[in-house]
């Protein structure tokens, strides 16, 4: 509930902080993922790679999820 | 003896295919047109509610905060807001009187203009993400449509509608990474293309030895519209071409109102 309200009135930077955060404290965080599909869906547009191919948000939240699991993982 | 253990992997294989599932899940999702369309309306029949709830709350916060604020901190405030508004005043003058001045020339000429303007506030800024997009709250129940241009403070252009729903519409700044827009630069017209990039600064290539200098006005050709204003010129003896930087007149991230062009059918 958080992210999401975070994602609906945050800057961008204060969303990826919090789901960077919430990826490490805990264990197979895939809303980071989700997260990333609803700020794509409510701010995105379809266009090339400057634009992310309207998919930025999946694309910082997957590099996010696969980060932080490889830092817990070593970090065990 | 040596003894050798086969790890057990069948966790991790199955947390690889949970993810690789939800990220083409998602990716289809984005990228088909329909269900992505599908998928927003949703999310815009209850997300224009929230934002203007948001807002509503921040303004209460900001009134309350206010009144514990220190009377001296004020009076210099309203001394120094004061001094604003006599300028503005005079400035809006001067410009009534040159926008009278141009309306009997197009009459004249028979080019007058009448665009039928929209006025919508700003929802979501482009800080919000990492697009460049505005979020307004008019949308096709106002009469809006995919294409119509948005502008701010009457002359200054900032971007195109490129996603309606009943109560809000989404635009696409023209400073938006790879977005590529015809505009004219400085006194003599020197046309060029300015490429976004991001937060309402642009960049565009003039021949080397054109007259540019910093603070002409970039407008859009054929529109009298305010694009930017040139905020710097780089030019390298090896190149043919000059690199003009603009931006905005304003702090695009600070709009909290624009109007919307309607387009004639």
């Amino acid at each position: 509930m958080l992210l999401i309200s975070a994602t609906l009135y945050a800057p961008w930077w204060c969303v990826l902080g919090g789901a960077t955060v919430g990826a490490f404290l805990f264990p197979r965080y895939y809303e980071v993922i989700v997260i990333g599909v609803l700020s794509d869906i409510l701010y995105g547009i379809s266009g090339g790679m400057s634009a992310g191919f309207g998919a930025q948000g999946l694309i910082a939240g997957v590099a996010v999820f696969v980060v932080m699991e490889r830092i817990k993982r070593d970090l065990r | 003896m040596k003894a050798t253990y086969r790890r057990d992997n069948s966790p991790t294989k199955r947390r690889f295919f949970t993810l690789a599932a939800l990220v083409l899940v998602s990716f289809l999702v984005l990228s088909a047109g329909p269900v992505r369309g599908v998928l927003s309306r949703a999310v815009y029949s209850t997300a224009p509610g929230l934002w203007e709830l948001g807002g509503n709350i921040e303004g209460s916060w900001n009134a309350f905060w206010g009144e514990f604020r220190l009377k001296r901190s004020l009076v210099h405030e309203n001394e120094t807001l004061k001094e604003e508004v006599s300028r503005m005043q005079a400035q809006v003058l001067d410009r009534n009187l040159l926008e009278d001045r141009v309306l009997a020339l197009e009459e004249k000429l028979g080019r007058a203009g009448s665009d039928v303007r929209v006025s919508a506030n700003v929802l979501a800024g482009p800080g919000r993400s990492l697009y460049d997009t505005l979020i307004i709250d008019a949308g096709t129940e106002q009469g809006i449509l995919v294409g119509d241009r948005v502008v701010y403070v009457g002359a200054g252009v900032i971007g195109t509608v490129v996603e309606t729903y009943p109560a809000s519409a989404k635009v696409r700044l023209f400073s938006s990474p790879g977005e590529e827009t015809a505009v004219v630069i400085g006194g003599q017209s020197i046309p060029a293309v300015a490429h976004g990039r991001g937060m309402g600064n642009f960049e565009a290539k003039v021949p080397q030895g054109s007259l540019v200098a910093i603070g002409d006005n970039v407008l859009i050709p054929g529109g009298n519209m305010i694009l930017g204003v040139v905020g710097a010129t780089e030019e390298k003896p090896a190149e043919p071409f000059m690199h003009v930087f603009f931006r905005t007149p304003f702090n695009i991230s600070a709009i909290s109102s624009v109007e919307v062009i309607k387009s004639t059918p």
